[in-house]
């Protein structure tokens, strides 16, 4: 049945967020362990030093943190079909390009713009410092994680790539309850909020949409997912709900949802995913 | 300024013929599943154009166009005044080509002057073949059950803008161009809140036009880009943006094509140049 979501995609799509959003949520939360067995070879990790030394706390942070590692281990249960390796890197710009048949990388120069668009505690539509940093930067690793497998898998994608990985980054995030749909979407909102800057003429020609577009596009997917009630405090704050678009959000989630059971979950390892899935990787105050 | 054109009469013409097999090959090609219709309008300037497509069998016309399409339902299609300019599908109506919209797109490019490289004619019937197409692609992704990971809206683009490249670079080029002109000649200053629909702004979608007609054949878009009409950072990811279409088409909707059937469709002559005249 094409709308019916198999519960092992949403299973399965918990727990990168379960395994990556409390070591950034929380910075003092200590690293955790990941069984040595629970990997993806095919995943190849690296936190490369920036040669500029003011990304060098990022470098430090982020490797701490073992978000890469993270990372990897939610891979597991994915079978791929070649090598992918993910980095952090200095790129000498905002993005790196995602190339066909290439590997994943995060700028230090795009976490550093995420640090800086952070608020220094809280906005006040209560996005906290550590909300605004940690669904900014899960919002990214998704993203660019999205297209390396649409690119691995083969997956057919229509509409501008660029778009469909943000979709399929949201997706993700919204498969793991409410408060860390919550954190993550809320953050990811933040941040293009505050990116946002005034396009006109040629601008609109960029293979990347508008970051108010993007900020519309994740809010749609909030709006549609399970987890409606939960943002509707938000979203009514914000104006959303009065937009003619989120109208037809609830059948955007689907027709995301129909793609995601249709194409990806057919690559998962069911047994590896079920490992995974019981792995004790996110405590509840940690959350908070 | 103002140009005096006939667009109606160049719609007609021009997708009729482009959509008309050519008599010496012409053999019964009819897709079963496509109910066409043409409602009566109230409006008079709507009348015109009831009339004018009637008479033509633009609709009719369609269906043989799309008869390679291996359907499992109905999809009716039909010419109506719908109170708005608009054109739609929708799961229980089908295909609606509003009068309103084709009133509006030929007034709006009869009053402008296009500049280099673009042609009113050529926007006129671009634009209806591209909004046509667009409508096509969004009953495709639902009748088939197509998954769609971007925005259904630029994905239907991408469906208009690939189909008129099967069919050799002077249509090619003509409705690519034609339908990029269209967005161009549309555009509207953006507020915040216009971020918020689902289809991209006018000038994305000119440029998504132009960046797959490039993609696609690059010799015959390479003055759109060496005229900055497509800024060279865009046009360098052009031939992977086709190719991403390409691979979605082959994976997604070749499946339910005949073949066979579809090179015949392919291999037939669908515009010439007096068309345009």
């Amino acid at each position: 049945m094409r709308r019916n979501l198999d519960v092992t995609a949403a299973s399965y799509a918990l727990v990168l967020s379960l395994m990556l959003l409390p070591i950034l949520v929380n910075p003092a939360s200590a690293q955790i362990a990941i069984p040595a067995d629970l990997q993806n070879d095919q995943v190849e990790i690296s936190y490369v030093a920036p040669r500029n030394p003011a990304f060098r706390p990022l470098y430090d942070r982020y490797k701490n943190r073992q978000v890469l590692e993270q990372l990897r281990a939610f891979m597991a249960p994915l079978s791929l079909t070649r090598k992918v390796t993910v980095k952090i890197d200095q790129c000498g710009r905002m993005n790196a390009v995602f190339q066909p048949g290439g590997g994943v990388t995060i700028c230090y120069e795009y976490l550093a713009q995420i640090d800086k668009l952070a608020p220094a505690e809280k906005t006040a539509l209560g996005v906290t410092r550590e909300i605004a940093i940690a669904g900014a930067f899960i919002q990214v690793a998704l993203h660019e994680m999205s297209r390396a497998v649409f690119d691995v898998l083969k997956i057919p994608v229509w509409g501008r790539e660029a778009d469909a990985a943000d979709k399929l980054a949201g997706f993700i995030m919204l498969q793991f309850g409410p408060d860390v749909a919550l954190t993550t979407l809320r953050g990811t909102a933040h941040f293009f909020d505050a990116s946002e800057r005034t396009w006109t003429g040629s601008d609109f020609s960029d293979v990347q949409a508008p970051e108010a577009q993007r900020y519309y596009n994740y809010l749609c997917i909030a709006h549609g997912g399970p987890s409606s009630e939960a943002f509707r405090p938000f979203l009514t704050q914000i104006k959303f709900l009065e937009l003619p678009r989120a109208k037809r959000c609830t059948q955007e989630y689907a027709d995301l949802r129909w793609a995601f059971q249709k194409t990806i979950l057919p690559h998962v390892d069911q047994d590896l995913m079920e490992r995974v899935q019981k792995m004790p990787i996110l405590l509840p105050n940690e959350m908070k | 300024m103002k140009y005096r054109v006939t667009p109606s009469a160049i719609i007609c013409a021009a997708v009729a013929l482009f959509v008309q097999p050519h008599a010496a090959t012409a053999q019964p090609l009819q897709n079963s599943k496509i109910v066409v219709n043409y409602e009566e309008p109230k409006k008079g300037d709507h009348r015109v154009l009831y009339e004018r497509y009637k008479k033509r069998e633009i609709l009719e016309q369609l269906s043989q166009f799309l008869s390679p399409l291996r359907l499992p339902k109905k999809l009716p299609m039909q010419t109506t005044e719908c109170g708005t300019v608009n054109a739609y599908y929708s799961k229980g109506k089908g295909l609606m080509l509003c009068y309103e919209y084709f009133h509006d797109l030929e007034t709006r490019i009869a009053a402008e002057q296009p500049p280099a490289g673009y042609s009113r004619e050529d926007a006129v019937v671009g634009g209806f073949l591209g909004v046509t197409f667009h409508e096509i692609g969004h009953a495709l992704f639902d009748i088939l059950d197509v998954p769609v990971y971007g925005r259904e809206e630029d994905a239907s683009d991408q469906i208009a803008g690939f189909i008129v490249q099967q069919f050799g670079p002077e249509i090619a080029r003509r409705m690519i161009s034609g339908a990029a002109y269209m967005w161009m000649a549309k555009d509207k200053k953006m507020t915040r809140t216009a971020y918020s629909d689902e289809h991209g702004s006018d000038l994305q979608r000119h440029y998504n036009f132009l960046c797959l007609g490039y993609g696609g054949q690059p010799g015959v878009f390479k003055e759109f880009v060496d005229k900055g009409a497509l800024p060279a950072d865009r046009a360098r990811n052009c031939p992977r943006e086709y190719q991403q279409v390409r691979n979605a088409f082959a994976k997604t909707i070749l499946p339910f094509v005949d073949q066979a059937m579809m090179k015949r469709v392919q291999g037939m002559q669908w515009l010439r140049a007096e068309d345009f005249r």
